[in-house]
This record gives C-alpha cells, structure tokens and sequence, in this order.
C-alpha cells in the first residue's frame, strides 16, 4: 500500500508539470512575443527600456527549459504576473475568489452524491416502477441537457418569473437561499453520474448469492438493502467519483459564469473575454491542484472503504 | 412506419442456427422500442440540415430585420410566420440561425471524431501490440491527460492561439482520444494472443500488414461504438465552448453561442436561448440512446460502465 500511495502522489505530481508545461508552452508557443501575453496595450505606453526590461525580466534570451525553470519557480513561490484587466497580482485576485469557489463546489457536490446515491438505490430496488423512470429521468436528462442552457432556464422559472430565488449575488452571511439554484444546477450533472452507477453496481449485488441468503434468512428487507447490499454497491461509484470530478470542474466554470458567482470558474471564464492570459493560467493551476488533490484523496478513502484492495 | 403488422408472425431471415436476427416487432410502438428509430432520424435531420442549410434557411442568419426585433414564435403573441421560430434583439430569425448552427456542430462533430478517434485508435492498436516501453509511454501520457481539467487546457490555448475553426476541432478531437486508447488496447491485449495473429507473424507478415489486416477489423465494432457515445460529449463541449466564447467565432451563429447571446435578453426574448438548447439537447440525446444501443448489440460486456 505504501508503494500504492508513492506512485499515487507522483502521478498528482505529473499532471501538476503537465498542467504547467502547457500553460508556459502556450505563452511561449503562440507564435506571438510571449511579452504580449503580459502586457495589456501591447506597446502603448511603455517604453522601448521598459519593454527590455520585462524581456530579461522573463529571461527571454535564455534556452527554452532555462525559462520555464525560471517561470515554475515564480509560480511556486506565488508569483504568477499581473493581471492585464485588473492590474493586480494574480495571486490576490485569486485568493479572493477561491473560497466563493470552494463553497459552491462543496454544496454542490453534497447535492449532487446525497441525491444521486439513494436515487439509485430506489431505482435499483423499485426497478420497474414509476420511481425507476423517474430516477432514470432525472439522470438522463442531468447528462444530455447542456448545464449552461439548465442555469439559464434555472434563472429564467424560478428568479425571473416565480421569483422564489435570487441570481446574480452570493447573498449576506451564508447566503443560503442563494446557493440553491447554482448548487442544484452544479449539482445535477454528477447526481445523474451517481444515480447511474450506483443503480447498475446496486442491481448486481442484488442478484448476488449472499444477498439471497440474507433474504432466505429472513432478514428485513430494510437489513438486506441497506446493511448487506448498499454498502458493496457503494464501491463503483466510489471508483468512478474521479471522472465525474472532471465534468465537475466544466460545471463549476459554466456555473459560476450564468450565476454572476465571484469564483475562480467565471474569473477565467471573463479571462477568456479579456485575453488575460495571467489570469487564465493562475485558474488552470487552481483547477489542476483542486482536481489532482480530490482525486488523492477519493484514492485514499477508497482503500479505508473497501479493506479487500491490497495495492501492490 | 411502415411496418405496423399485426399478429405474431415474425419476418426476417433466420440464420443457421434458426435465429431471427431481424424479427419485426408487432406494432409501431414495438418497433421503436426496439430499435434507435428516434435516435437515428434525430441525427439523420442533423446532417440533412447541416448540408442544405443554404436552402432550408428562410432567411439569412447574419442579416438583421429591425423591423422584427424580438418578434417572439409564432404560436406566441405577437409572433408572425415571418420569424416562425422569433427573432432576436437585432432582428435575426432564430429559425435560420438555428439551421446554420447544425451545420457549424454537424461539421465540428464530424471532423472532431474522425480526427480523434483515429488518433485514439492507432495509439490504442500500437500501445496493445507492441506493449512494453511503448505501450507504458502511450498509456502514462493518456493518463496525464485525462487527469487536467479539459476546459481550463482548452480556454488557455483559445486564449493564447486565438479562436478559430481549426483550433476548436483539434481542441475537440483531443477530447475523445483517451477514451478509444483505452478501449483499444485493451481489446488488443487479448486479441494479439490469438492464435491467427501468429500464425500472420510465422507467415512474415510486417507488424504494420498486421495490425491493419488482422487487429483493426477486430476492434473496429468497439471503435463504433465508442465514436458513437463520444458524440454526446463532443456537441456539449462544443456548445460549452462556444456559450463561454471560445468556440466558433462570432458572428457565426452556433448553438452554444445563441444560448450566450440570448442569456443577456431573457426579460425580453427567452426563445432566443431556449430553443438552441433543445436543439443541442436532442442531439446529444439522439447519440446517446444510439451509442448505447449500438454498444448493447455489439458488444454486451462493456455494459458494466452503464
């Protein structure tokens, strides 16, 4: 298991110089002076020594890998550039924006497992009835229907025309009443994957001989669901929670960009609209270090949650 | 359909085993059940739009009618057979940006898999055959990849190489490539065991003769298969792209870039956002059943995904 878990932080440690050799490979392969890329009006207003200066300063006249060393060095230490549109350090722009991101993120995924889980398992032991074409609705339509379209509409019913929410501000205090309609739209997308693979491990571990004994034994049928058979079927999901991370990730930029939420997600998003380069990079870093972390840790639980693995 | 029969005579050649592999279902509804007939006209409709949109389109999607700005559906008040699906805030039929909209994700869709699913599949053949260093090469390099936020790689390199066709199709085609190497190569694995894979290897046959005449025929149903249910993903990343504008370039109308534009007028034309979405939502959907079904028949055991 210790090997397992060497290997395991050296692959998090290669998807995070993954994530940064193509962030400077872009800033130096683009076919244009990587100055531009850091520089607002390109050439307004600076001066012949001042545009020298930010060359040596980003070691231009160095080898290519000199000047990446250099880069991750910065990057390590915090320093990522200035933002061009707001004209201030990366990091504190992104320091401010992180807990916003943190906190939608973490309700969201609440919803989207404490949904999307027993979802499944109704679904799975009510097969065939109105509960299982209503769980399986749900999912489908969670994975077919683009997020972006389901926020807007989200926003359209329930804040414009009912007005049950508001959309657009993070709210005083917790902002409780602001958080629903993000999160449920956040949420959606992994609550359709859960119910899914918990439904198909549920419906297996259900056919399976022990929980026929259980049953013969005459255990309640709560006993049997929920002590015998939830448990083993809990496993798939676990194993896919990593993949689901992934979209999870596109959601929480698409997201935050309909809602007006001041998270990393729709500052990269307004990057996007405003070349800012610095920016984007420092988000891409946010987002590579948040996924490579939960996934670790997913890895990690999963060994505690099912003591058959024996990682070599 | 034209196939409603009634009573349970069942039609179709048998093989020689006596197996009706094409049994006709009773009714219509049966035969929808049965096979992925919404699917397959869903995406059928798709490329026929996407080919004729130049005729099919009423009118011009980048011309704007100030006359009719924000003329909602015709069904709706206001609504004339002009705009039969609105107008937008400058006066632009939804209907014909719609059209030529299919045709922006038909054409990316097209390109994106091709492109991807070959690559995906060539690696996934090469890593599978060859094994050793190369295969580990191939698969930690997959590995890597699949495990970067895609839409942050994506909107740094938009950003940074500018928007453009090209760049959004090869963004895309990145996309599935993980998906079919895996698939592939573990199909492989267990194919170039096979005893006729040998036996084309004691012939002298070259290692490039054997993959393409002996190994690709035998993971092509999976390749299918697997193009299929990338379809799906592909037309929503696309449409993701496009909503957070680093997709196709304005002013060509796309159905992920009408849902941006129409987020900012929903006080006053919801259908402007609306209905590009349910375009993009069929599609998906139609790729979807179809993958799955395709999967069902071709291939039982990669079920397990579900």
């Amino acid at each position: 298991m210790r090997s397992f878990l060497i290997r395991r932080i050296l692959y998090s440690f290669a998807a995070i110089i993954a994530g940064t050799v193509i962030i400077f490979g872009m800033s130096r392969a683009s076919g244009v002076d990587p100055r531009y890329l850091y520089v607002s009006e390109a050439g307004y207003g600076l001066s012949t020594e001042q545009w020298d200066a930010l060359g040596s300063e980003m070691h231009l006249d160095d080898p290519i890998y000199v000047q990446y060393g250099f880069w991750a060095w910065d990057a390590m230490h915090g320093d990522l550039g200035d933002s061009l549109t707001a004209q201030r350090p990366v990091t504190t722009i992104l320091k401010e924006r992180f807990p916003n991101t943190l906190r939608l993120a973490a309700v969201g995924w609440l919803f989207g497992t404490m949904v999307g889980v027993p979802l499944g398992v109704v679904s799975a032991v009510k097969r065939g009835t109105i509960w299982d074409y209503f769980a399986r609705g749900f999912a489908l339509l969670g994975q077919t229907l683009p997020t972006f379209w389901v926020g807007i509409m989200a926003i359209l019913i329930f804040s414009v025309q009912l007005g049950w929410f508001p959309s657009g501000t993070t709210g005083d205090g917790l902002g409780l009443k602001n958080l629903v309609l993000p999160s449920i739209v956040l949420g959606w997308l992994p609550a359709a994957g859960y119910m899914r693979l918990t439904r198909t491990s549920m419906l297996e571990v259900l056919d399976s001989e022990y929980v026929k004994l259980a049953r013969a034994k005459g255990l309640s049928n709560r006993a049997v669901i929920w002590k015998h058979a939830f448990r083993n079927a809990l496993l798939a999901p676990l194993t896919f929670s990593a993949l689901l991370f992934v979209g999870f990730i596109t959601g929480t930029v698409v997201t935050e960009t309909i809602f007006s939420w001041p998270g990393v997600g729709r500052l990269a998003a307004d990057a996007v609209f405003g070349n800012d380069f610095p920016i984007l990079a420092g988000a891409m870093l946010v987002f590579v270090m948040l996924y490579v972390l939960v996934t670790l840790l997913l890895d990690i639980v999963y060994i505690f949650v099912d003591p058959r693995i024996k990682y070599a | 359909m034209a196939t409603i029969v009634t009573g349970t005579r069942s039609f179709g050649r048998s093989d020689r085993n006596g197996n009706r592999w094409i049994a006709w279902p009773v009714s219509a509804f049966g035969f929808i059940r049965k096979y992925p007939v919404i699917p397959i006209f869903i995406l059928a409709l798709l490329v026929f739009t996407a080919v004729f949109a130049d005729f099919l389109a009423p009118a011009d999607p980048l011309k704007s009618d100030l006359y009719a700005r924000n003329q909602p559906p015709f069904l709706f008040p206001g609504g004339s057979f002009d705009h039969i699906l609105g107008a937008d805030p400058i006066g632009r039929d939804t209907l014909s940006r719609i059209i030529h909209g299919a045709r922006v994700s038909a054409v990316v869709m097209a390109v994106a898999l091709a492109v991807g699913i070959s690559l995906g599949t060539a690696m996934g053949l090469v890593a599978g055959y060859f094994g050793g260093a190369v295969d580990e090469i191939i698969m930690r390099v997959v590995d890597v990849w699949a495990a970067l936020p895609y839409i942050m790689v994506a909107l740094v390199i938009v950003v940074t190489l500018g928007q453009s066709f090209l760049v959004l199709v090869l963004l895309l085609a990145l996309l599935s490539w993980t998906g079919a190497v895996r698939l592939v190569r573990a199909e492989v694995l267990s194919l170039r065991t096979r005893d006729y894979v040998a036996y084309a290897q004691s012939t002298g046959a070259s290692n490039v003769r054997i993959l393409y005449r002996h190994l690709l025929p035998g993971v092509l149903n999976l390749v299918v298969v697997t193009a299929t249910l990338s379809m799906g993903s592909i037309i929503l990343t696309e449409a993701t792209l496009s909503f957070l504008g680093a997709g196709i370039p304005p002013p060509h109308p796309s159905w992920g870039s009408m849902v941006s534009q129409g987020r900012s007028y929903l006080n006053d034309a919801w259908w402007v956002a609306t209905i590009p979405g349910i375009c993009i939502f069929l599609v998906v959907m139609a790729g979807n059943f179809l993958g799955d079904w395709l999967r069902d028949r071709f291939d039982p055991r990669l079920r397990q995904l579900g």
